[in-house]
């Protein structure tokens, strides 16, 4: 009761303000956005996704020693203790960046960034911890992901798009074994102050870089002088991969053809909606090309993807549906599709209107939630930029093809996940 | 026997199993070879030859912190199961 009152009278207080200023506290980068929510959400951005990681799985190792004993809380008292503050401890991993969140009631920030900041600086990394608790966990998110025909897909087109760096898996392997001791050492590196950057919604940047100076600004200086991790820069090379599923486990067939590039422009963001695939209304099938095909194969989706990353994009079409025999019906579509694209013939300038108002929704629907403010802001907060709703004013049905039709010219990324025998190659 | 002190530990208790789990690689390969000589010794109604019976120096306390750590982690759960919290004045 007592929390809720507290929370009601900070919302009344509050007005709507867009507080997008990047400050510096205790050398960290800090932004908040106030949007005059009842709930706080902090995330810890650190640059330790897994392009950046040293040993295969490392990355996944460390999201899922997050919350565990720190020099001065065991882990069940800084989970018990959230729970009596009504707050929600996560930790989630991109191939970007490793986050540690933290949402909770209005004004309980100043305990959720101590807990957040010892995380950081004070973990212990008991071994007895690694083999009762992360590995545990570690074991099952692998299993479950690659018994998940579309994540799996998706994984394996990252690594024949960009083989390593942005092309390392998620996800730890059975295959290379890790130890608490690798696990420590990534931490020590990736948890640099350069290299993190906290951010939060519902919380001014000044209320955040108050509490975040009192609490990293006590923080063991150790961490501060660990060096940055590095990677080398996103290179595409497109390929081949094919994984046949138990045709028993229930997973159903899946295919990504994707097309990857350095060169990022905003007609990648309305080339998926061009594509389409998904429908804006409920039950009703698409008016997108995409979105016809898959409606004449009951049971089967397409999904036109666009994945943005600092210095690279992957674009491109997941299929799924109940049999590979469908799914080598609807790639064949798909691929026709494509090619499509190139020509600037086979593009309709109603289409294209429609596609570009679909991005622009997108794009600025994204700023509307905790998830898309995060995933808006992570790349830009360490280099201080503001972030703004893209500009698609340039796109135009000459700039797309033009676009395609250099992406269609790369080899594309082509992953199957089924039945071998059936599922056409590249 | 060749036993150290640490190896009469009661066994069947979970927090010393769990202990026991939480031991080096090493430590635990070595607790089991000495429990195993001592039941040898044991059968035959014989003492170890005296050039191997262990010494004060050697019979350190190798599983005692483990147990404490497990007790410890015990005892804070029970503290939070049973924690009751007052609203702050």
């Amino acid at each position: 009761m007592f929390a809720r009152s507290r929370a009601l009278r900070n919302v009344v207080n509050s007005t709507r303000t867009y507080a997008t200023s990047v400050a510096d506290s205790a050398g960290v980068k800090v932004a908040g956005v106030d949007l005059g929510q009842p709930t706080t959400s902090i995330s810890v951005v650190v640059k330790a996704g897994s392009r950046y990681e040293t040993l295969p799985g490392v990355a996944h190792a460390l999201k899922n020693f997050a919350f565990k004993a720190t020099s001065n809380a065991s882990s069940l008292k800084i989970v018990r203790e959230a729970e009596l503050y009504g707050g929600v401890l996560s930790s989630g991993l991109s191939r970007e960046h490793l986050f540690l969140n933290a949402e909770f009631l209005r004004g309980d920030q100043d305990h959720f960034v101590k807990v957040l900041a010892s995380v950081l600086s004070a973990s212990k990394y008991h071994p007895h911890e690694f083999s009762e608790l992360v590995m545990p966990t570690l074991q099952s998110e692998t299993l479950n992901a690659m018994a998940t025909p579309s994540t799996l897909a998706l994984d394996l087109a990252h690594h024949v798009a960009f083989r390593r760096g942005l092309g390392n898996s998620l996800f730890a392997s059975p295959h290379s074994p890790l130890g608490v001791q690798d696990v420590k050492e990534y931490a020590s590196k990736a948890f640099a102050k350069s290299n993190i950057a906290v951010f939060g919604t519902g919380i001014s940047t000044e209320a955040l870089s108050e509490a975040v100076g009192k609490a990293f600004g006590g923080a063991s200086s150790s961490s501060s002088t660990g060096s940055s991790l590095s990677s080398t820069g996103s290179k595409y090379y497109g390929g081949e991969q094919r994984v046949p599923i138990d045709a028993h486990s229930g997973g159903q067939p899946t295919m990504v053809i994707a097309f990857g590039t350095t060169e990022i422009t905003p007609e990648l963001n309305v080339i998926p909606e061009l594509v389409g695939g998904a429908s804006a209304l409920k039950w009703v099938p698409g008016t997108t090309p995409l979105a016809q095909a898959a409606s004449k194969v009951p049971g089967s989706k397409i999904q036109s993807f666009h994945l943005p990353y600092s210095d690279a994009a992957l674009v491109g079409v997941s299929i799924t549906a109940s049999t590979s025999e469908a799914v080598k019906e609807l790639a064949k579509e798909v691929v026709n599709t494509l090619k499509g694209l190139a020509s600037s013939s086979g593009m309709d300038g109603e289409a294209v209107t429609r596609a570009v108002a679909a991005a622009k929704f997108k794009a600025a629907n994204a700023l509307d939630n905790k998830e898309g403010l995060l995933a808006a802001y992570a790349p830009g907060i360490f280099s201080g930029k503001e972030v703004e709703v893209k500009d698609f004013s340039s796109v135009s049905a000459e700039t797309l093809s033009k676009t395609a039709g250099n992406l269609l010219k790369s080899k594309p990324s082509v992953v199957a996940v089924g039945d071998l025998a059936v599922l056409p190659w590249a | 026997m060749g036993l150290k002190w640490d190896d009469l530990l009661m066994e069947e208790r979970e927090d010393v199993q769990k202990a026991i789990s939480r031991l080096p690689e090493r430590e635990q390969y070595d607790r089991a070879f000495r429990i195993r000589t001592a039941v040898q010794q044991s059968i035959l109604h014989k003492g170890l030859p005296k050039d191997q019976w262990v010494t004060p120096e050697q019979d350190t306390r190798y599983m005692t912190p483990y147990v404490l750590q497990v007790e410890a982690e015990n005892n804070e759960r029970a503290y939070y199961d049973n924690i009751e919290v007052e609203r702050k004045k």
